[in-house]
């Protein structure tokens, strides 16, 4: 079990390295003069020959890689060329709040999806499944930033049930700790302010949650289909085992197994989604970041960015094999 | 002897086609009882029919478990039958165990679903996974599926199926998913413990090599009905019925060369959906006559048995 799990991490952070690799690549492949695109589009030659020491440009190649890995484990992704901030620290500000609302909008997405999947594959081929379904393809192809406009314009505006914008409202942010409002809050005792956050978070978190939570019902719709055609499930049945415990303890959780995989990858998808409803509801994070570094060609930005997001993606379906090992007993044979 | 399990008139319809058409049987005190028949006669949606394990197959007839009704009963109460006083195991063992549950959990199941305490469940799966030959019992409670071989988990199937101590227990090819030396040992412990317990078997197979060493009553499904029926002396010394007869023929035997070819059934078994008309067997029968095309033929006494042929009626067939 142990040698399994650190067999997991060292092959996380093989992946890593992967994508470290592939991002200085990417930084090799694009046309220009490097030194010009790391001192900005403003640099004087001065700036731009200053630059050039400084990455180590004038090296070969491979001199260069070994020096941009260093430079990575020292968390140095450059610096930007609109903010003049080191990127590694702009991140660590515009990370937290792409963190918060994909968190939670995972969250919506399992408790909207585990039961609409459930209760379709329970009502198979009936009226309930047909509406289900519909309700699948609605939510899979409706675009995330109409929904997160037309949500906005609906329960934020006209009825006024939950903010708009931003994270918090004037006068209720807490002290700066980890970056994440609602972890703030609490840390800080600050009821109020944990609420405030939490109702900032549900609107963009139920446009963002649209297409995915569509695709994990379908998921754990057919597979609960399957579960319960199982012949284990027919002998719970023989045993004397309720319609309840046969759904809950016998077929769910079998079920669920392999949705886990999905969820994992979902996250990371969630975490490039997340711009298309970080734009409506002015929310600073990551999806925002990467936006305006495209369009003001922070090079150096985008690629830090691009980063974080394959890290978060390795991070997050890590964890998932984690949780799978718990609850797959299969899974735990060393092969 | 009293019956403890009185099937009359089953009928078992899967989306508006009749699978089983009218079945009768008896099974009494401590009777091992073989239905036999090839895949598609019916047999397994007979054995699943009884406990009513699908809600949407719709069931009809009789079945009267010690003298009480189960057909129509609410499924509340057939809950109560099931497991407790009627249990059943299945073909393959390696599916019909939940690959996530530990073994004692899942041995202990029908005890827990009846109250039982976890600890006292728990010590009472140990015993009977001990009986059934299951080494280190007590220490393997925690174990998964996946950790034990095709024969400890049909072991384990069988406990979880015996440890409330039912009065009828059905087994629906407990031993096709089996290799044969394993195959012997199961049979042997289901015998042991049916004579122990009292416990009365239904035992479905299409395995003929298994019923005679087995059973002390065979039944024979041709398309959904009940052909020949007889006692398992009288069966193989000489079936009734044409396809008991073919049914008979068709198994390897050892007093022959290996070089000669294995008699089977001609044909293929009779569809729900096509049944024809007459006898359903007609089309296969080398002695099928006028009537057979045309008339169904009902069950006759002949001998110790049974059996719906014409050819009894019309004297060309002997007890």
């Amino acid at each position: 079990m142990l040698r399994l799990i650190v067999r997991r991490l060292l092959l996380a952070v093989l992946t890593i390295w992967g994508v470290a690799t592939a991002v200085f690549f990417m930084i090799k492949a694009i046309p220009g003069d490097e030194a010009r695109i790391a001192a900005g589009r403003t640099a004087t030659p001065e700036q731009i020959e200053q630059a050039r020491e400084r990455l180590g440009l004038d090296h070969s190649v491979v001199v260069q890689y070994g020096e941009y890995l260093q430079r990575l484990l020292h968390g140095d992704l450059g610096t930007s060329v609109v903010t003049f901030q080191p990127i590694s620290s702009d991140l660590a500000t515009v990370l937290p709040p792409t963190l918060e609302l994909v968190a939670l909008t995972m969250v919506i997405n399992v408790l909207i999806a585990v039961p609409l999947g459930v209760f379709s594959a329970l009502r198979l081929g009936r009226s309930g499944d047909t509406a289900s379904r519909l309700i699948m393809v609605l939510g899979g192809g409706v675009p995330v930033f109409w929904l997160a406009l037309m949500l906005q314009y609906l329960i934020g505006s006209r009825l006024g049930w939950l903010p708009i914008s931003g994270r918090n409202d004037y006068g209720l942010e807490s002290p700066h700790v980890t970056g994440l409002a609602t972890v703030d809050a609490l840390l800080a005792g600050n009821v109020a302010g944990f609420t405030d956050a939490i109702r900032h978070l549900v609107l963009p978190a139920l446009a963002l949650s649209a297409p995915f939570l569509a695709v994990v019902a379908r998921a754990i719709r057919s597979s609960m289909v399957g579960a319960l055609k199982a012949d284990h499930v027919a002998f719970a049945r023989a045993k004397g085992a309720s319609n309840r415990r046969i759904i809950w303890r016998h077929a769910l959780p079998n079920a669920l197994v392999p949705t886990l995989t999905l969820l994992g990858m979902q996250f990371g998808w969630m975490m490039g989604a997340a711009l298309l409803v970080e734009a409506v509801f002015s929310i600073p994070g990551v999806g925002t970041y990467l936006n305006s570094a495209v369009t003001s060609q922070d090079t150096y930005a985008v690629l830090g960015a691009v980063l974080v997001l394959g890290l978060v993606f390795i991070l997050a379906n890590l964890l998932v094999d984690l949780v799978q090992f718990w609850l797959d007993p299969r899974t735990r044979v060393a092969s | 002897m009293t019956s403890v399990l009185r099937i009359h008139g089953l009928t078992v319809d899967v989306g508006g086609l009749r699978i089983v058409d009218g079945l009768d049987l008896d099974l009494r005190k401590g009777e091992r009882v073989a239905l036999v028949g090839e895949s598609g006669s019916g047999k397994s949606m007979t054995a699943r029919a009884l406990l009513r394990l699908d809600p949407s197959v719709s069931v009809g007839g009789s079945v009267l478990f010690q003298g009480k009704e189960l057909i129509g009963l609410p499924e509340k109460e057939v809950r109560k039958v099931r497991g407790s006083q009627i249990a059943m195991v299945f073909q393959d063992p390696t599916t019909a165990l939940n690959p996530l549950q530990r073994i004692g959990e899942q041995v202990a199941e029908p005890l827990r679903l009846r109250g039982v305490g976890r600890r006292s469940a728990m010590k009472q799966a140990a015993e009977m996974l001990d009986r059934l030959g299951v080494p280190r019992a007590a220490e393997r409670l925690g174990a998964y599926p996946h950790e034990f071989s095709g024969g400890m988990k049909q072991r384990v199937m069988l406990a979880a199926a015996l440890i409330t101590r039912p009065k009828v227990l059905i087994a629906d090819e407990p031993t096709t998913a089996l290799d044969v030396r394993v195959q012997e040992q199961v049979l042997t412990l289901i015998e042991q413990l049916a004579a122990e317990e009292g416990i009365a078997v239904l035992l479905i197979t299409h395995d003929l090599g298994i019923v005679a060493g087995f059973a002390d009553r065979v039944a024979v499904m041709y398309a959904g009905r009940k052909v020949e029926e007889n006692s398992v002396d009288a069966f193989f010394a000489g079936p009734s019925h044409p396809y008991g007869k073919g049914l008979l023929a068709s198994v390897p035997r050892v007093d022959r060369a290996l070089t000669e070819r294995l008699d089977t059934v001609p044909g293929v078994p009779a569809k729900p959906s096509a049944r024809p008309a007459g006898c359903a067997f007609h089309p296969r029968c080398a002695a099928a006559i006028d009537r057979c095309r045309t008339d169904a033929p009902v069950l006759l006494t002949i001998g110790t048995g049974q059996a719906a042929c014409h050819l009894i009626e019309e004297g060309a067939l002997r007890c």
